[in-house]
């Protein structure tokens, strides 16, 4: 058998690279890592540290090293605000991946002028968000022709946030998918309906399976940045619902409680340590997803 | 839309929109390291003002430059707390900063200030109202110096709101009946909260759980007759007619009114008195240009610039001002409140456990 | 369908797909017996790959009839056509390992689990890869991805199976070796091989008849020796090995390099000698005729040095054919 050979060499091969051959020297990491260091993870460890401490005074810090932060955050009052914030989360992944996969699949698979429809999609990002979310003010306001037209008066509702937050992430979440499914190889399609899967059966068999990268790093990148999402809900929802990122900035900037505000904080971050472990789990599962 | 003004259009002040802009790209995480920690080596004749946004009259920059040969560097703080934050975490190069009493206090007692030197301010000590001397926050004079003062009452727009309303009951019940969803209020802690106490009898700074239990129970009745919560938009909706009242302070009412007719009430019950003042940060390079800009500015002609700007409140002796202000912001109450109205308010001086109890209760009130 | 053992597998009749402007297949007919080995051969362009896709239902034609073991199956998406198709880049999923590959046919059938994996490893024997179940396409060299394709596409044991330009991305010596197995294979389950290819040897090699294509027609069907030895065009015969075009006295003629007979004096055209050079078994000679024409000839080296070696350039020589070794072109190459 000429052909049996290759596969053993292919991986011994494979195994000889990994073990030395092309390996970048590790100081080409030191810029990140220093970077990383100095202003994530000593700020996340200053974070936790004051989780751990008390208020005194007006906006003195006693370190104590106890859990009453904790035990003061275990309260319905602030589940409420975890809750709806999730809710949040899970509204603005599901809602910009309902809808960006569509123009992400349409974009890598039939569109022309990709170039310039990617462009339009990157375009609001040369506008601060900040500015492309009060404009939503004008498009929300009653008197605006369209929802002049609708009856429908949306400012400083919850939907006037939930409109902002699939505008504002529906890029974040079209660019990943739309890597994904460039790569995508589409003669894979036409071997699923070569054998026997009708359009829908060789989607979900095939393209959805490969394009699942592409999907948990859009989720991941419009989920964890909405936990604690601040802005649209001021500026949209009129701020009068809170969210954790509300709640946060609360603590810090009006109650000057910096140690309950990093208590949240810390408590957002495991939260959103345990969905990235989730999602980790299911890109690694598409990985080896049977057809 | 035709009430509707573009955005590049909106009115400025201190605790208006681009103060709010600030802070909320601050909260973002978008915030940028102060040029405090990278300040250079000041030349001689330069003055580094740490203030509100839009808190001093463009004109006045120029003048005092002209006069005096200091330069002004700037750099702006979009709340008291973010001003002691900076300074605690050892920001230093500041030479002036206008944090209101309270934190004038805070700021002293986290010795975080470097004293005022009255010999250095003959204008001041010939020019000055005596109210505005020897204040709760700083007995002594030894920290501060009044900037500019004012009160939190509430607006409402005269064409739209025949009933005149005069107190605190009166602007709620108006709100939770026929002007459901068109009204306002500060997305400030002690503000909305400290309102509701004295409308209930109670001081604007009680620490009694029952008395804020009652507050609370107001606030949350009002909540969903509420349009927004924001210290940052309420002038524009009350201009544009889609709020016709609102909670909030006296120079945004003075500048709604200037641009559509609405007055500014101190409801009867009270409300809340402020003073913002002058300050030397810790660690000024300059405390003797700090001490030059705070005594140019007393002077009675080059205050009245600030106060037709600001429409806030002058510390100086009304009569000194009054031949350089015209008729309409000398008469105007919002600006000079009756002295008998600023008998019955208070000044913010919550304690710690009154912040705490009223955070957990602003929860609750943005949870309804 | 066993009573219908003689009909064609595979029927095209006046088929045109149009792609803009561009005619890709134009006025089709063909017919593919069952259990043959048909193979579409062309030039880039030809259309050899649309039809193949034509059958496969991965494009509809604008005009014409599909049928497939008699059905009409024009208008119907390939995954309810009874073909399967071996896919140029093998098109294997890259998210399931080897067996899942090839089980996956099966299990949109309902095939239970069990019965899947013993078919997948029964079709892995086929193709002489009866280990690499467990292995993803990538971690496998070209050639056994083919084989995995391959055997992926009998596991529904179709009655037609379709290739395209299965082996052109593989090296010459896996090449020759998947020939081999593949014509092995086709005989053994006796199933019809529509097989696309631009390579003329391979198509010559393994077809039991093939349809040289151009422009979007077939030019000319047929068993790989009437090809070779009888095209029909003069494309065919310019596309398929080499040919002697020779104009004499306003009649082309077609001859082979291989049947012209270089003498010294014999019978035939007056020429000069060009050149000639040894090409292994082989002695290429090229000599110009008194018209100024150059004419290729091929002569198989026997144990001595022929006479074709002993001449020198510049020599006068004498080319000649018999009639019946000339080959007779129904005209150009624009109707098949």
């Amino acid at each position: 058998m000429v052909e049996e050979a290759p596969v053993l060499t292919a991986r011994r091969g494979r195994r000889r690279t990994r073990g030395g051959g092309l390996r970048y020297p590790a100081w080409l990491a030191l810029p990140a890592l220093a970077w990383y260091g100095a202003f994530f993870l000593a700020p996340l460890a200053f974070i936790c540290a004051y989780s751990f401490a008390e208020l005194t005074g007006f906006a003195g810090v006693d370190f104590t090293w106890n859990l009453e932060n904790y035990r003061y955050l275990w309260d319905p009052l602030y589940g409420e605000v975890f809750l709806r914030t999730l809710g949040l989360a899970s509204f603005g992944t599901a809602a910009t991946l309902a809808i960006g996969f569509p123009f992400a699949y349409w974009l890598a698979r039939y569109a022309r002028a990709k170039t310039l429809l990617l462009l339009l999609v990157v375009l609001p990002f040369w506008t601060s968000f900040l500015i492309r979310t009060y404009a939503w003010l004008i498009i929300l306001d009653p008197g605006f022709p369209l929802f002049r037209a609708l009856d429908a008066d949306l400012l400083y509702s919850t939907q006037a946030i939930y409109i902002g937050v699939v505008y504002n992430y529906l890029p974040l979440m079209v660019l990943p998918l739309y890597a994904a499914l460039e790569r995508m190889d589409w003669s894979l399609v036409e071997a699923a309906g070569d054998l026997g899967d009708n359009a829908f059966r060789a989607f979900r068999r095939v393209t959805l399976p490969l394009a699942l990268p592409g999907i948990v790093a859009g989720s991941l990148l419009v989920f964890i940045p909405l936990t604690g999402e601040y802005l649209i809900p001021v500026i949209l929802g009129g701020n009068k619902t809170a969210y954790t990122g509300t709640l946060i900035a609360q603590q810090f900037s009006e109650a000057h409680d910096w140690p309950f505000g990093s208590a949240i904080a810390m408590v957002v971050i495991a939260g959103m340590t345990v969905v990235l472990v989730a999602f980790s789990r299911i890109a690694a599962r598409g990985e080896v997803a049977s057809g | 839309m035709d009430e509707q003004h573009p955005l590049w259009e909106r009115p400025f002040d201190r605790k208006g929109f681009v103060a709010g802009t600030a802070a909320l790209i601050a909260a973002a995480g978008l915030g940028r390291v102060g040029d405090a920690f990278a300040a250079p080596a000041a030349p001689s004749g330069q003055l580094f003002y740490y203030n509100w946004a839009d808190y001093v009259n463009p004109a006045t920059y120029k003048a005092f430059t002209n006069k005096t040969g200091i330069t002004v560097k700037k750099d702006f703080y979009v709340s008291n707390e973010a001003l002691l934050a900076k300074l605690k975490g050892g920001a230093r190069g500041y030479d002036l900063a206008v944090p209101t009493g309270y934190m004038v206090q805070i700021l002293a007692q986290e010795k975080l200030l470097e004293p005022i030197r009255w010999a250095k301010l003959p204008n001041v000590t010939r020019n000055i109202n005596s109210k505005f001397r020897h204040l709760p926050f700083d007995a002594n004079e030894r920290w501060s110096v009044a900037k500019d003062w004012g009160t939190t009452g509430f607006i409402y727009r005269t064409d739209k709101v025949k009933e005149r309303p005069t107190t605190w009951r009166e602007f709620v019940n108006l709100t939770k009946t026929k002007y459901s969803g068109k009204v306002t209020v500060l997305d400030g802690i002690p503000e909305v909260i400290g309102s509701m106490l004295v409308m209930l009898g109670y001081s604007y700074n009680s620490d009694s759980r029952s008395e804020l239990d009652k507050a609370k129970k107001e606030l949350l009745a009002l909540k969903p007759h509420l349009l927004a919560i924001t210290s940052t938009e309420y002038k524009q909706l009350l201009i544009s007619g889609r709020a016709v009242m609102g909670l909030g302070w006296n120079g945004d009412g003075a500048a709604v009114a200037a641009k559509k007719p609405a007055a500014y009430v101190v409801p009867k019950e009270g409300g809340e008195f402020w003073v913002d003042s002058y300050v030397i940060p810790k660690g000024a390079k300059n405390p003797d240009a700090a001490h030059a800009w705070i005594n140019y500015v007393y002077g009675p002609k080059q205050n009245s610039v600030e106060t037709s700007y600001t429409y806030y409140g002058t510390p100086l002796k009304p009569a000194l001002v009054k031949p350089h202000l015209t008729n309409a912001i000398f008469t105007n109450p919002a600006v000079f409140p009756p002295v008998r109205t600023l008998a019955k308010l208070e000044p913010n001086k919550v304690s710690p456990r009154g912040t705490a109890l009223r955070s957990r209760i602003w929860t609750e009130f943005k949870n309804a | 369908m066993a009573d219908n053992v003689a009909a064609a597998d595979v029927e095209l009749a006046g088929v045109t797909k149009r792609f803009g402007g561009v005619t890709a297949v134009d006025r089709l007919d063909l017919e593919v017996r069952h259990g043959e080995f048909l193979s579409l051969l062309g030039p880039s362009g030809c259309g050899k790959t649309t039809t193949l896709r034509l059958i496969a239902g991965f494009e509809r034609p604008d005009v014409g009839e599909i049928r497939i073991e008699g059905a009409d199956v024009a208008r119907l998406p390939a995954y309810r056509r009874p073909v399967n198709t071996v896919f140029q880049s093998y098109a294997l999923f890259p998210h399931l390992n080897v067996l899942e590959n090839v089980g996956y046919g099966l299990k949109q059938r309902g095939v239970p689990r069990a019965e899947r994996r013993r078919r997948a490893a029964e079709l892995l024997e086929l193709v002489r890869l009866p280990r690499a179940g467990q292995r993803k396409p990538k971690e496998l060299s070209g050639g056994q991805q083919q084989r995995v394709a391959l055997a992926r596409a009998l596991v529904l044991s179709p009655r037609v199976l379709l290739l395209d330009e299965p082996l052109g991305a593989l090296d010459l010596r896996v090449r020759k070796q998947l020939q081999i197995e593949l014509k092995t294979i086709q005989r053994e389950l006796g199933i019809t091989f529509v097989y696309v290819t631009h390579d003329q040897e391979e198509a010559l090699a393994m077809s039991d008849r093939v349809a040289v294509m151009h422009a979007g027609r077939i030019e000319q069907l047929g068993p790989p020796q009437e090809i070779y030895d009888a095209p029909a065009t003069h494309f065919v015969a310019e596309f398929i090995g080499e040919t002697n075009f020779i104009d004499m006295r306003g009649r082309t003629i077609a001859v082979r390099p291989e049947r012209v007979r270089l003498t010294r004096n014999g019978e035939g055209l007056a020429a000069r000698l060009v050149t000639t050079m040894v090409v292994g078994p082989a002695v290429q000679a090229v000599v110009r005729l008194e018209n100024g024409q150059e004419v290729l000839v091929r002569e198989q080296r026997s144990g001595k040095r022929s006479e074709v070696e002993e001449l020198a350039a510049g020599e006068r020589v004498v080319v000649g054919w018999s009639d019946e070794e000339a080959l007779s072109l129904e005209g150009g190459s624009t109707h098949g």
